[in-house]
């Protein structure tokens, strides 16, 4: 019933689809090109532009439609003027937005691998779904990272903070980039490692990230006065 | 039981407007009017009565706890909240859920104000009137204890002016106390069982409907003061200040105010300043100016 609100947000917003669309044919475009051409370690150089960019961009953008650009507190204030408890309200929203980024991280990573596979790389079905389940773990996580942000300031601004953040951190290899989704995303799907850190070390440090900072911004939410 | 005791708080969107410190009771269910306008602290008052604004200082309770959002509250700001991407009768639906009572027909719930065919318009869709006139009826046909309204016939279809007066009174026979704000002493009188005025922040009188008080016309006080609103206030108001029939102007957004000896002279001078600024009148009244020294 909370859910609802966000929900159609998300699914009614003509432009949310069209960024989406645009994001998509671009990367798996990308994907397309470097399989035709046999571009050596083209499925890697695919995973890097879905990983580096398309994906915080995406969930950025799906954060944004899903709170109508406003605080997470704020973007609730219809149901919370009816009665509803604020934080209840905050978490339906955080949920909805969290699987949205993970649906959007899970297709579009898995699509990436399906169009960009070469000889050189593992088994297909084995490496689609396997980047199907760390791309949707890592949507979730970046959506949670960016509804943090939005928990303080409405606009982008917010949560375009926190991405910042996570690119500049996260770039890095050091002990920063355990806290952010992008290091642990590059090193599930191949890269370099932050802090020497297995891959399940990676992957159980992004749930738990995930699950962080949804408490984080639903607490934060919870407290906005509107 | 509303009670307010000693209060005093300023608005967190406009900090100029003060309130307080002011102190009564509204004890029996039925509909009260807090008269003035937004300067004089009735919107805020409004708020700190729905939780939407906090209190600096006294208690303030409804129904003997500190408000709150919640389900037993109805409040319909100036500008309301809604959910754009509902169509009007989803938001009805949801708003049922969401206040846990039980689910009437939207088509017959928008009827109460002859508002039945937004019921399938998406709500981002509407216009402001329109919008209101929603969450007004969402307000009435809920099973709220207590309704916080503001300006609750501004903008309305004037033929639905008698259906919200019977829907007040409705609620308020099923045991509802209802508080608006307006700055009309009109629709105070048509709504409101009992007023409580406000001038500058602070309660200046109480009156009843029963005791057939009206609104002096003429200056008390030496004075009269109009209330003005038009959306080229700013034009008028660069009219008015030139003119020596008033002593004071004050403009504020759409909101024009000015007090001066002679009303009739006043109302002249408003009417030629409107034909020179082109600024075309939304609402012209004169507002009741306290008779006695403002009491807390």
């Amino acid at each position: 019933m909370l859910a609802r609100v966000p929900l159609l947000r998300l699914v009614r917003s003509r432009a949310l689809w069209v960024i989406v669309t645009g994001w998509t044919i671009l990367v798996l475009g990308a994907a397309v090109l470097h399989k035709r051409h046999g571009v050596p370690h083209g499925t890697d150089d695919a995973l890097d532009l879905y990983a580096s960019f398309a994906l915080p961009w995406l969930v950025f953008s799906v954060v944004g439609f899903a709170l109508a650009d406003q605080s997470l507190g704020k973007s609730g204030e219809a149901l919370v003027v009816l009665g509803a408890s604020p934080a209840r309200v905050a978490l339906a929203t955080v949920l909805v937005t969290m699987g949205a980024g993970a649906v959007v991280g899970a297709v579009l990573g898995g699509a990436t691998v399906l169009l960009a596979h070469g000889p050189g790389d593992p088994p297909l079905l084995v490496d689609t779904l396997q980047t199907l389940a760390f791309g949707g773990v890592a949507g979730a996580s970046y959506a949670a990272l960016m509804l943090v942000g939005a928990s303080f300031v409405g606009g982008p601004w917010g949560r375009g903070l926190f991405a910042l953040a996570d690119w500049a951190m996260g770039s890095d290899y050091g002990f920063g980039a355990c806290l952010t989704p992008r290091a642990h995303l590059r090193n599930l799907l191949g890269g370099e490692a932050p802090f020497d850190l297995l891959p399940w070390e990676s992957l159980g440090l992004l749930v738990v990230l995930g699950v962080a900072f949804a408490v984080l911004a639903v607490q934060k939410a919870a407290r906005t006065r509107v | 039981m509303i009670e307010l005791k000693e209060v005093t708080a300023r608005s967190r969107h406009s900090p100029k407007v003060e309130l307080g410190p002011v102190s009564f009771t509204l004890e029996t269910p039925a509909s009260y009017a807090l008269v003035g306008a937004s300067e004089d602290g009735v919107g805020l008052l409004l708020g700190l009565l729905a939780g939407s604004e906090s209190a600096r200082k006294g208690t303030l309770t409804i129904g003997g706890a500190a408000p709150t959002r919640r389900k037993g509250v109805a409040h319909v700001p100036y500008v309301p909240v809604l959910p754009g991407e509902l169509r009007v009768a989803d938001y009805l639906s949801l708003a049922a859920k969401v206040r846990g009572e039980p689910e009437a027909d939207p088509r017959e719930r928008l009827a109460a104000l002859g508002i039945a065919p937004l019921a399938a318009r998406r709500i981002r869709d509407l216009a402001l009137e329109e919008a209101r006139a929603v969450a007004l009826t969402e307000a009435l046909t809920s099973q709220a204890t207590y309704l916080f309204l503001a300006e609750p016939l501004v903008d309305l279809d004037p033929r639905a002016t008698g259906r919200v007066a019977e829907a007040l009174d409705a609620r308020t026979s099923a045991g509802a106390f209802v508080v608006f704000a307006t700055t009309s002493p009109e629709d105070a009188r048509t709504l409101g069982r009992e007023q409580v005025h406000f001038h500058a922040g602070k309660l200046v009188f109480r009156t009843t409907r029963d005791e057939a008080w009206t609104p002096p016309l003429g200056p008390v006080d030496g004075r009269a003061r109009l209330l003005i609103r038009s959306e080229g206030a700013r034009f008028l108001l660069a009219e008015l200040a030139s003119d020596p029939t008033f002593d004071e102007v004050h403009g504020q957004g759409a909101e024009l105010k000015v007090t001066g000896k002679d009303p009739i002279a006043m109302a002249r001078a408003v009417a030629i300043a409107s034909r020179r600024a082109n600024a075309e009148i939304d609402l012209l009244t004169f507002e009741t100016v306290p008779p006695v020294e403002p009491a807390s």
